[in-house]
């Protein structure tokens, strides 16, 4: 039985503080989804595969560390246990200073949002 | 404005530098903040968010009596901190440091009682195997983390480095003068003065590519202490834990299956379908030890017998439908309704009704480490270590639980004498030339547009270290792991950055995480080779036996003119004395 590899597009919020006076701007990226995908598992994937400029903070993996918070396709989610279905729009954590693209300064807050 | 100030993007200036930030960096800067003006935490991550410890699931040991005594926990009366000693050296099969071992039992209890004084809440105890009575007080590892983390916030003279990677200790006459270090926010070169460092930087489980630890543990504190001539001990043995998931992928190396199999009976199935644990333990099968069910695992494997992913198969299929159906109510909390960390499991498994786990050992603790004294020293004056990138406490293999016992033990001892040290020291200069090395070889990958890639190698060392200096070892394959790794080494210099940006730059990281993992992978492996027998986390497939006639010594590796120097020594035996046999491995007495 010959699988068809499905590809999501994945949209991600990119930002430099540092260039182009810290404008924040989607890039999309194609990626084949693979079964079990998360979207960490697709994060990963961009980054060492595809587009080795992309930031995002990442440890346990498994749901404890809450450091892989951010917002996927609007809702604040960890990123590590987040299932991938179908494409996605990722964005960093909201309320706090962007460091680069998902990375953000958790003891930085920025605007009256609270999370 | 000094050289110094023209080298680095920022210097700090502090009494002592604790590198990691979790269990035992806390501890330790906690402590040293009693004492000292003032105290800098340097970690890769972000605190309570980062390093090992909060992943415990998990217990903590102190002796059975002190249990019952210090917490009202059903604890047994019988137990005592040496019959707890017993346990331990009985579990690392005598390599243990006994004096360190005492010290740590005996002043476990205490050191638990200051935790939950700072308010983590104990949920229960538990009695797990290697343990002749109940010793795990059970607190997840995230409470672990989140009363650490408010009490370090707390203090004013600790000052909290976030994403910044330590990478060389720097020396002033064969004492410790600080450290250089990268902001990995900013990519600012940093130099920090310190008079003391103590290394809680975890264990190396990262040169594996099947691992229950978080990326950021690649050895840092191990490879850094090697390289200014500090000695390490028992690297032959990084424990693996079986029954972690490889599918689907994205899911590899968490212990999910190994969780359940405590809970329901699991059968372990090579792609035969024979419940190959029946060949290394008739009488127990899948619940024989942690280290008898990997080895027996990759067993498989290695002889052409494993699942298409290169594991084995953890089956639940001869239960009965409504059986496992009903699990989902009785689960304990830690997988209540096969919900295990955040994720929903059935989301990402197959059917278990009718289908089996692909499953793995993966790395999961480091035994061994730097050697220390009573005192957490180094022999590098100012140098100081504790926590899992430590050795001589667990010896071969460590019990259930020890892991963070290990964390709040030496993390404070640490701290007490770094402290000490800090007030009977002079000031020390730091080499502008070796710094100005040091900062040519972090940026260096930079400067080229080809190369060597950074992801690539990284991946290529952990093929290396999984194939052949992994759960099963022996001769031939150590031999070609350190052809292999000489031939990485020599790759390191070529290594370039695609991203030439400084700001949080994963790639140039991974590039700074590289010789690290080289060194830590090389100690394995040549320790390996020289023992030659099977024991505890180390098994030896051409030497299967355990030798308590020649073997209870520990392999001791420093750096002598440069190179990478192996010395064997008799265990001092204490109380605690092993059977003088050889046996079949993983039969303890």
């Amino acid at each position: 039985m010959v699988e068809e590899r499905q590809n999501i597009t994945v949209k991600v919020l990119r930002q430099d503080p540092t260039v182009n006076s810290g404008k924040a701007e989607y890039q999309s990226y194609s990626v084949p989804l693979d079964q079990g995908a998360t979207v960490l598992s697709v994060l990963r994937y961009i980054s060492e595969n595809v587009d080795r400029t992309l930031s995002y903070y990442r440890s346990c993996r498994i749901g404890k560390c809450a450091g892989c918070r951010m917002r996927i396709n609007g809702k604040t989610r960890l990123a590590c246990t987040t299932a991938v279905t179908g494409d996605i729009v990722i964005e960093p954590l909201k309320g706090y200073e962007v460091v680069k693209d998902l990375v953000v300064d958790m003891n930085r807050r920025v605007g009256k949002d609270e999370d | 404005m000094s050289t110094l100030e023209r080298i680095a993007d920022e210097i700090i200036i502090t009494d002592v530098l604790i590198v990691g930030s979790e269990g035992a960096g806390a501890r330790a800067a906690l402590e040293a903040s009693k004492a000292c003006k003032s105290v800098v935490v340097a970690t890769k991550g972000v605190v309570g968010k980062s390093g090992a410890t909060l992943t415990a699931d998990a217990d903590i040991d102190i002796d059975s009596r002190s249990a019952a005594e210090l917490f009202g926990l059903p604890g047994d009366l019988r137990d005592s901190p040496e019959k707890f000693a017993e346990d331990m050296c009985k579990e690392g099969e005598y390599l243990n440091d006994q004096y360190l071992v005492k010290i740590h039992c005996n002043e476990a209890p205490e050191r638990l009682k200051e935790l939950v004084d700072w308010g983590a809440r104990i949920d229960k105890l538990t009695h797990a195997p290697g343990h002749t009575y109940p010793r795990g007080v059970w607190i997840p590892g995230t409470e672990f983390a989140r009363v650490l983390t408010k009490e370090l916030k707390k203090r004013d003279n600790i000052r909290l480095l976030e994403h910044m990677m330590i990478t060389d200790i720097l020396l002033d006459d064969g004492a410790v003068a600080g450290a250089c270090g990268v902001e990995m926010t900013t990519g600012k070169f940093f130099v920090i003065k310190a008079k003391a460092i103590i290394l809680c930087t975890g264990g190396a489980m990262r040169i594996y590519p099947h691992t229950t630890a978080p990326d950021e543990l690649t050895g840092d504190g191990l490879a850094m202490a090697y390289r200014v001539g500090a000695k390490l001990v028992d690297m032959e043995f990084p424990m693996f834990l079986p029954y972690t998931l490889m599918k689907p992928e994205s899911l590899d190396g968490v212990d999910f299956p190994y969780l359940l199999s405590a809970y329901v009976e699991t059968h372990a199935l090579n792609r035969h379908g024979e419940r190959y644990m029946k060949k290394w333990d008739p009488e127990r099968l899948e619940h024989s030890t942690r280290d008898v069910n990997s080895i027996a695992a990759m067993v498989e494997v290695l002889e052409g017998r494993g699942s298409p992913s290169g594991g084995t198969y953890l089956s639940l299929k001869h239960l009965p439908d409504n059986l496992i159906e009903f699990s989902a109510d009785w689960f304990p909390a830690s997988i209540a309704n096969w919900r295990y960390g955040g994720f929903n499991m059935k989301d990402y498994l197959p059917d278990l009704r009718t289908h089996a786990m692909e499953t793995s050992p993966a790395s999961h603790f480091w035994n061994g480490g730097i050697k220390i004294n009573e005192f957490c020293e180094t022999g590098i004056p100012g140098l100081y270590a504790a926590g899992e990138g430590t050795g001589s406490i667990h010896g071969a293999n460590r019990v259930s639980g020890n892991a963070l016992t290990m964390t709040q033990v030496w993390g404070p001892r640490a701290g007490l004498y770094a402290s000490k040290y800090i007030g009977e020291t002079g000031s020390k200069t730091v080499d502008l030339e070796q710094v100005m090395r040091i900062k040519e070889r972090l940026y260096a990958p930079f400067k080229y547009d080809s190369g060597v890639d950074a992801i690539a190698l990284r991946k290529k060392i952990q093929e290396v270290a999984w194939t052949y200096v992994g759960v099963v070892r022996e001769e031939k394959g150590l031999k070609k792991a350190l052809d292999e790794i000489a031939c990485l080494r020599d790759q390191l210099k070529d290594v370039f950055v695609t991203n030439k940006s400084k700001r949080y730059n994963m790639e140039w990281i991974e590039s700074m995480q590289l010789e690290n993992m080289l060194d830590v992978l090389e100690m394995v492996a040549r320790a390996s080779l020289v023992r030659q027998e099977s024991r505890g986390a180390l098994y030896r497939r051409d030497f299967p036996k355990t030798d308590n006639i020649n073997w209870v010594k520990n392999i001791i590796i420093e750096k002598k003119n440069g190179d990478m120097s192996l010395s064997v020594h008799d265990v001092k035996l204490d109380t605690h004395k092993p059977k003088k046999i050889v046996r079949d491995y993983g039969f303890k007495e």
